[in-house]
């Protein structure tokens, strides 16, 4: 069995490296990359990378599938982990040899966390799954453990990098393939990591998704900006105080401000519905004395908007002027739109 | 576009400085740490060649009146464009990188015109972003008293009905079509707005005005469920993002904007473009606009440490002051009171993440392409970027104080192009080339367009085979069309 993986993983290829002279490689003939006289955007590399090209260039052409062809996209990914060709071609021995998916996932795992910011390495690890996922699909316990360990990498690698867009990515697609909404284990984790960083606007993210797009407690298809009836009201309840909780740790924080409008968009409530707690954070606004204090602008800002809901676009645009001339200066373009706004609007 | 003179105390781009980095970048080859992007070759060339058109437009059309010799002479352009034409694939596409372009095979079979899928089922690399960069690199590198010929040896139809076939069913499209073993045809790259943008932008360059039953027509990609894929990748907070069930980001929500205004474009610039597509379907425009202008901040210098530039990533989001009223001193318009420096702008990507260079251009262009140019402080946005970003040998880099880069460098020009920069190239904002290479690739096209109309295919398949063939020589077409 070790013998068999060494011959698929980590057994390297070459004679210290180099193929050529190596009786394993002798009957391919590389075939060598020949630069123009005039080219754009060549690159120094070195022979070790020219060489291993050239074969992997001989043995794609070849359409040869082997366990010295996964180990030979296993040499080159050593080398430049991001060339997404070596890893489409490793993804095609895989299933041409049918091996294992999750000695791949293995493997796979520990390359990922020498390559954070590789998308690569979460392409080929989709693909994987979705050749891997329908031999579990009727088995809930075997879906169970299988989202377990996947959490528990994701762990790990969020750890290392907490707003990695790959990462996240891949986390919403499992949670749609696994059907994860209802797990509590996720809505955990997610929670454990915006309470560790309040500002992780990809943690955010994805509870937004994660309990709006439940299945089981939503419209299927309903855009993320549309109310949706089909959300209970205790759901909206929960996540209406979860955000205010958050934003009074951190009352600048945009997160919190935009998952506390997008709940109030989602559960068809008027922005009214949050006026009290918004102007907590602002006192003293007056028409005439600027002596106000603001706390958070975003508080000002949903203030203005829900002056507007209310018609009383006085002080709506009282707001917005406040934003522009003193709390948000450098957006003054921004503010001073949403002020003529309000003229046509009315 | 809020286009002023800057004034006595702004900072000034150093032209000369930056064609000296490009200078560098296309005569040398890249050093070894560009090896990851090996892979993308072809992007790495547009990059280069963008950055060198932008710093260059016309002595005509502005005042930059330099003698010496352009930096890309005339008499390499046909052997560069041939060096681009020689990652053509038989069944449509380019390749995005030359060392996955393989030798001519004696009987290589082209994708027959009724569904024969043999081309590309051998090595058939064709990549979708290389696609794209490889058309504007042949406009970019057109002869000037040939710019119709640019896309001469381009097979259209082929390219055409290959982009179809990189479309899903939800809408979406990957970059690159391949059998796998077992698996049947597999359309890899991932659900990215970046292929529907550049999905978008392919088809518009060239796709023309062929009628169905003409000669050259190829039936459309699903444009209507490419613009579903995208208004349904809106955030509850506004923002676009990869796919719906993600985070917004700037690069997306500009690719999703472009690639809305795309699907209704004219086919050339001198007809009107009410933008009807991009501004009655997007479901929360206001939220968008919202969006967009968050992306902006006041750069705060960090505290010195003995941190290098990589760790400006792990660096606690971005700096506020201590009370939010201290941001008042910072004026848009002049140096602060009593000496305090005028605010820097920079933009972030994503909520609570650190100023990039390339975000400067993603929210000004996606704002631009928007009308809504006024949303962004520009002038603190280029200050930002000279300041900041731009470095001692030209150049931008991705972080202040970082290495300059060929990415962060372009999109530092383009960022400053779109804000109308002086000495700059004008700049097609969806496109994200001069408003001149726009103007020679519809020429290109419609040059392209009318030799398939009375031709056939005949021509295009020849000059792909000779331009594949003399890979870095002279290509024969050229001469038939008079290159």
């Amino acid at each position: 069995m070790a013998a068999l993986q060494r011959e698929l993983y980590g057994g390297g290829v070459g004679k210290e490296g180099r193929l050529a002279g190596d009786s394993e490689w002798d009957d391919v003939s590389p075939i060598v990359v020949v630069e123009p006289e005039k080219a754009l955007a060549a690159i120094t590399y070195t022979q070790d990378y020219a060489e291993a090209m050239s074969y992997l260039r001989a043995v794609m052409q070849a359409k040869e599938y082997s366990p010295r062809c996964l180990r030979l996209t296993e040499h080159i990914i050593g080398m430049n982990p991001a060339h997404y060709t070596v890893w489409l071609y490793r993804a095609a021995n895989v299933f041409a040899l049918k091996l294992p998916i999750l000695d791949e996932m293995a493997w796979l795992n520990r390359i990922a966390l020498g390559n954070l910011k590789n998308y690569q390495i979460w392409h080929h690890r989709h693909l994987l799954v979705e050749n891997y996922f329908p031999s579990i699909a009727s088995d809930p316990a075997a879906v169970s453990a299988f989202a377990a360990s996947e959490r528990e990498f994701l762990a790990k690698m969020l750890a290392e990098d907490t707003k990695n867009y790959h990462v996240w990515s891949y986390r919403s697609y499992l949670v749609g393939k696994l059907g994860l909404f209802s797990d509590p284990d996720e809505l955990r984790a997610i929670d454990a990591m915006i309470t560790e960083d309040v500002r992780n606007n990809s943690a955010w993210s994805h509870r937004f998704f994660l309990v709006f797009s439940d299945p089981s407690a939503s419209t299927p298809g309903t855009p993320a900006t549309a109310a949706d009836p089909a959300v209970p009201e205790a759901v909206v309840d929960r996540e209406l105080a979860y955000a205010r909780e958050k934003i009074a740790l951190a009352p600048q924080n945009q997160s919190g401000w935009n998952y506390l409008r997008g709940v109030l968009v989602k559960g068809g409530r008027k922005l009214a519905s949050v006026e009290d707690f918004a102007a907590g954070f602002v006192t003293g606004l007056v028409e005439g004395a600027e002596d106000e204090d603001v706390r958070s602008t975003h508080a000002l800002d949903l203030l203005a908007e829900i002056y507007a809901e209310k018609g009383d676009r006085g002080r709506a645009d009282l707001s917005l002027r406040r934003l522009g001339q003193k709390w948000d200066r450098i957006r003054v373009g921004y503010w001073e739109w949403r002020r003529k706004c309000l003229e046509v609007g009315a | 576009m809020a286009n002023n003179t800057p004034d006595a105390a702004e900072p000034v781009l150093d032209i000369a400085r930056h064609l000296k980095y490009w200078k560098m970048c296309f005569q040398a080859p890249l050093p070894h740490h560009y090896l990851s992007n090996e892979g993308n070759r072809m992007a790495l060339a547009y990059f280069i060649i963008n950055s060198i058109t932008i710093l260059t437009p016309p002595p005509s059309v502005d005042n930059n009146p330099t003698q010496s010799p352009p930096l890309i002479p005339p008499e390499d352009r046909p052997k560069l464009r041939a060096w681009v034409l020689s990652h053509q694939q038989p069944g449509g596409g380019f390749a995005a990188t030359s060392s996955l372009v393989f030798p001519t095979q004696p009987g290589a079979q082209r994708e027959p015109e009724t569904g024969g899928r043999e081309a590309t089922d051998g090595p058939g690399l064709a990549n979708l972003p290389a696609t794209l960069f490889a058309l504007q690199l042949l406009a970019m590198l057109a002869d000037s008293e040939d710019e119709a010929g640019a896309f001469g040896g381009v097979d259209r139809v082929q390219t055409l009905r290959w982009l179809r076939r990189l479309q899903r069913a939800d809408g979406s499209f990957g970059e690159v079509l391949r059998r796998m073993p077992g698996n049947g045809w597999f359309i890899g790259g991932g659900y990215d707005m970046r292929y529907c943008y550049i999905a978008a932008s392919v088809r518009w360059t060239l796709r023309g005005d062929v009628k169905e039953g003409e000669k050259g027509w190829v039936e459309d990609i699903d444009t209507e469920g490419l613009a579903r894929y995208i208004l349904r990748s809106q955030t509850y907070d506004g923002g676009f993002a990869g796919s719906s069930q993600e985070e917004p980001h700037a690069g997306y929500a500009y690719c999703a904007i472009s690639a809305l205004s795309l699907l209704d474009r004219p086919l050339t610039t001198a007809t009107p473009h009410p933008q009807t597509t991009l501004h009655s379907s997007i479901r929360d425009m206001p939220g968008l606009l919202h969006w967009l202008a968050s992306r902006q901040f006041v750069y705060l210098e960090p505290p010195p440490t003995d941190s290098d530039a990589d760790d400006y990533e792990e660096q606690v989001n971005f700096l506020l002051p201590a009370r939010l009223s201290d941001l008042a001193l910072a004026t848009t318009t002049t140096p602060g009171p009593e000496g305090t420096p005028a605010p820097l702008v920079g933009c972030n990507g994503r909520a609570n993440k650190v100023a990039d260079t390339c975000y400067t251009w993603w929210v000004g262009a996606a704002l631009s392409i928007l009308d809504r140019g006024e949303l962004l402080d520009w002038r603190g946005a280029r200050r930002f970027l000279l300041q900041k970003m731009a470095h001692r040998i030209g150049g931008f880099s991705k972080h202040p104080g970082g290495p300059p880069d060929v990415y962060h460098g372009c999109f530092g020009l383009t960022a400053l192009a779109v804000m109308g920069e002086p000495g700059l190239a004008e700049l097609d904002s969806a496109l994200a080339v001069p408003a001149r290479t726009v103007k020679v690739i519809e020429r290109a096209r419609e040059a392209l367009v009318e030799r398939g109309r009375e031709e056939g295919k005949g021509l295009g398949r020849e000059a792909v085979e000779m331009g594949v063939a003399m890979r870095g020589g002279r290509p024969r077409w050229l001469d038939a069309v008079g290159g």
